[in-house]
């Protein structure tokens, strides 16, 4: 009785706490501190530093195993569901294929509506009919879609408010990440580098949908960068920008990740660095005006798109207070730079790695190509790729999903351009023990494992930044490309492409918990609290499973 | 849409068995690897774009599975491809030789090795399965034969002719990852010998010498072997040419029941 009687009143507590908020709006000053109200999941990465890292410990090292189901919701549509979901006071704001989105109550996964956008028949994307969510600014929810249209709902009624084309669809041009929120403006970047696209980051008006400025991935006649291109391979260099950007209030730049140049495989077909392909670009977000960037993989021949998260975070380098960003790339190679100045600060292989011998001191790969027909290391898909890594502040590790000993053979061809159409200058093979033995790619192939670990595995590994060594490596059998999350309970989400959810210390790397949600983990988890109590999302397959402790 | 595939593959194998016994079909098909490897450039030249890099880009059709609406003999092909069809497929205007390479591409199940083949006539080919070949000693089809080596009910359904010889030939260099022999030990002493029909990083789904169906968590591994050896024998020498084309038409035959 007493018990009742007290849960009772902290539930009413809670909700008049919470019944002044839920009428606030999510305005751009909230979105920047983020972080500083960690029951909701305001923005991608938790916060616009993209550490996925949230100070909710209700749920901590010792009553982890407690973990219980709460709800799930079930997705309709075939193939890997890759949303990311937002958390806003008690709302969650989630996607699913091709360009659906919905309101769920975070409680209970029941729906308050779904909206169904179709994409023209014309769009077309390489690698999947992916979604990667949301953006919510006000009460108006902002959506990329596949055929490149920029859409904004009413958060609290899922109808359009307006619909922007953002890029042509017959041009191949599409959108799959989620849009970034900076102050009074929308950025998204397009998909479309295996389609001979000219990619670029765009900057809308939340209101009226009109774009206010245009930032190319690629450089034409005139800009900075346009040197490192020949003739007129730029107009169909690709660039995409498929991943989610991040963003420092006190230096005024968002950083993008840009992917695969175009023709994707075959770089003698566009001699010269390819800029800003492979790159990470710091951009005024105001003006979209380029501060700095750093290429990676210049003159890529292995399709490893630098889409992956730029994660955020200010430490103590050599001494000295710093602002970093950590990069683990899908080239291979870990990477720290100065924020500030885009300067290189150091970088290491953090899987197997041949196409490059080393980095020299400013941070320029040494490239060393395979001879036609052998295997090159990290393969095409890459040692990582776009799922969302974590870096805890209270561990000072930064941790990401890798596939081991996973390389591939590549093939290159000479591509024609036509609008739309594959450009793509041939094509790579997965290393495979037997002919015709199946080999990993993009996605799981089903629920069997015939594959076996012969042709790459997976693991989950937490990095010292310092010195790009490993600390501890969860090996997987199967390759993994789940995304993560962390707590100040020091406690690590993540999963895997088995379906196993995993809890780990994430100083330690010690498995607290695990349940097999039975179908791959793409993306990654998000944390979030209703009257006082932790709750952690995860997709898996084609459910999004929620956990809390057991009452 | 498994079922369906299913189907239409078994009705393009009796199709084919019926048209095998015809006097204008019983000499031998023989696919080089220059054949194989110039019909693989001219596909990714005219037929991806609409049948895929895997061949399965139109609705139904698999030409890597031999999955057809209504082609059937290697004459079928080169008339679907010189004349077109209602459905959206256009004429192409193409050599012969051109068209001899791309039956040989689409035969070899869309195989970019290359790996040529020659495939004899099945019925005698499953009497060297039963017989000679004592294939059934280790293999099963269609709930005939042992356990202890894949069932091969679909085989032809699911691997290529050339990955068929090579396993004929050269087993270790043809096994799948998943089929090797596997040894475990538990720790409570009991000794496992058996194949794999799926792993993770926390348990392994096998069926044992006994064709007991086991799932094992590693756990309680105290140790685990996967063999680098087949249990298969080489055909090679055993059977002559003939006699391997008969069986590998036979095992190309076998789309599942």
């Amino acid at each position: 009785m007493m018990r009742q009687t007290l849960s009772r009143l902290l539930l009413i507590c809670a909700a008049l706490f919470l019944g002044a908020e839920a009428h606030a709006q999510v305005t751009s000053a909230r979105i920047e501190r983020a972080a500083s109200e960690p029951q909701n999941w305001l923005v991608y990465g938790g916060a616009y530093t993209n550490q996925r890292y949230s100070t909710l410990s209700q749920i901590n090292q010792g009553n982890v195993k407690n973990l219980e189901q709460q709800w799930v919701v079930q997705n309709q549509v075939p193939g890997a569901w890759e949303s990311n979901p937002l958390v806003v006071d008690g709302i969650m704001y989630l996607t699913q294929r091709p360009n659906d989105v919905m309101a769920v109550d975070a409680r209970t996964g029941k729906m308050f509506w779904l909206y169904r956008w179709t994409p023209d028949p014309a769009a077309r994307v390489c690698c999947g009919a992916n979604n990667r969510g949301v953006a919510i600014l006000g009460d108006t929810l902002f959506v990329g879609t596949l055929d490149a249209h920029l859409i904004a709902l009413d958060a609290k009624t899922g109808k359009p408010l307006w619909n922007t084309v953002v890029a042509d669809v017959k041009s191949a041009y599409s959108i799959t990440m989620a849009p970034l929120i900076v102050k009074d403006k929308i950025l998204v970047g397009v998909g479309g580098a295996e389609f001979g696209i000219r990619g670029f980051i765009a900057a809308f008006d939340p209101k009226t949908g009109k774009e206010i400025w245009r930032f190319y991935t690629i450089p034409g006649p005139g800009d900075p960068g346009f040197e490192s291109w020949k003739g007129d391979d730029w107009k169909t260099g690709g660039g995409s920008v498929w991943t989610m950007g991040s963003y420092d209030p006190t230096l005024n730049l968002v950083y993008f990740g840009v992917g695969n140049p175009g023709p994707d495989w075959n770089p003698s077909q566009r001699p010269g660095d390819n800029l800003y392909s492979d790159s990470v670009v710091a951009l005024d977000p105001d003006t979209g005006k380029l501060n700095w960037h750093f290429q990676f993989t210049p003159n890529d021949g292995y399709d490893y798109d630098s889409t992956q998260v730029p994660v955020l975070a200010d430490m103590d380098w050599n001494g000295k207070p710093a602002k970093v960003m950590m990069w683990a790339n899908r080239n291979g190679f870990f990477y720290v730079l100065d924020r500030v100045t885009g300067k290189f600060l150091q970088g290491q292989p953090f899987v197997k790695v041949n196409w490059a011998s080393g980095l020299d001191a400013n941070g320029r790969p040494i490239q060393t190509p395979q001879p036609p027909g052998q295997p090159t290391y990290p393969g095409n898909q890459g040692g990582t790729n776009w799922y969302p890594p974590a870096y805890s502040p209270r561990t000072g590790l930064f941790y990401f999903s890798v596939w081991e000993n996973y390389g591939s053979v590549f093939r290159r061809e000479e591509a024609v351009y036509q609008p739309g159409r594959n450009f793509a200058g041939g094509g790579a093979t997965g290393l495979a023990p037997a002919p015709g033995a199946t080999t990993v790619g993009i996605g799981r192939r089903g629920p069997i494992d015939y594959w076996t670990s012969e042709v790459g595995s997976g693991a989950t590994v937490a990095m010292d930044p310092h010195t790009g060594k490993r600390v501890w490596t969860f090996p997987q059998y199967d390759v993994a490309d789940a995304g993560m999350m962390t707590t100040a309970s020091d406690l690590l989400f993540t999963g895997g492409r088995e379906g196993y959810f995993y809890a780990f210390d994430a100083k330690t790397g010690k498995l607290l918990w695990k349940t097999n949600l039975g179908g791959s983990i793409v993306n990654a988890p998000v944390t979030y609290a209703i009257d006082g109590r932790q709750y952690v999302s995860v997709i898996s397959g084609n459910i999004l499973s929620t956990f809390a402790l057991r009452n | 849409m498994v079922r369906s595939s299913r189907l239409a593959g078994r009705l393009v194998f009796w199709m084919g068995m019926l048209c095998a016994g015809a006097p204008a079909l019983a000499q031998d098909h023989q696919y080089s690897a220059e054949q194989i490897q110039a019909g693989y450039r001219l596909y990714t030249g005219q037929c991806q774009l609409c049948h895929g890099a895997n061949g399965d880009g139109i609705a139904s059709v698999n030409l890597a599975r031999q999955q057809f609406h209504t082609v059937v003999t290697d004459d079928d092909i080169r008339k679907m491809i010189t004349t077109g069809n209602t459905a959206g497929m256009p004429p192409f205007v193409l050599k012969p030789e051109e068209l001899d390479a791309l039956v040989a591409f689409v035969r070899s199940g869309l195989d970019q090795g290359g790996v040529p083949f020659r495939l004899g006539d099945a019925g005698r080919g499953k009497a060297i399965y039963d017989g000679k070949g004592g294939c059934a000693a280790c293999h099963r089809v269609a709930g005939m034969g042992s356990r202890a080596a894949p069932d091969l009910t679909d085989v032809g359904f699911i691997r290529r002719p050339g990955q068929m010889l090579t396993s004929l030939t050269e087993p270790l260099k043809g096994t799948m990852p998943i089929n090797r022999p596997v040894t475990i030990v538990t720790k409570d002493g009991r000794t496992i010998h058996g194949r794999r029909f799926n792993e993770d990083t926390f348990s392994v789904q096998l069926i044992d010498a006994q064709e007991k169906m086991l799932s094992i968590q590693k756990s309680d591994i105290r140790q685990y072997d996967v063999g680098m050896t087949s249990a298969m024998p080489s055909y090679q020498g055993k059977l002559d040419s003939d006699e391997m084309a008969d069986l590998l038409a036979y095992l190309v035959s076998l789309k599942g029941q």
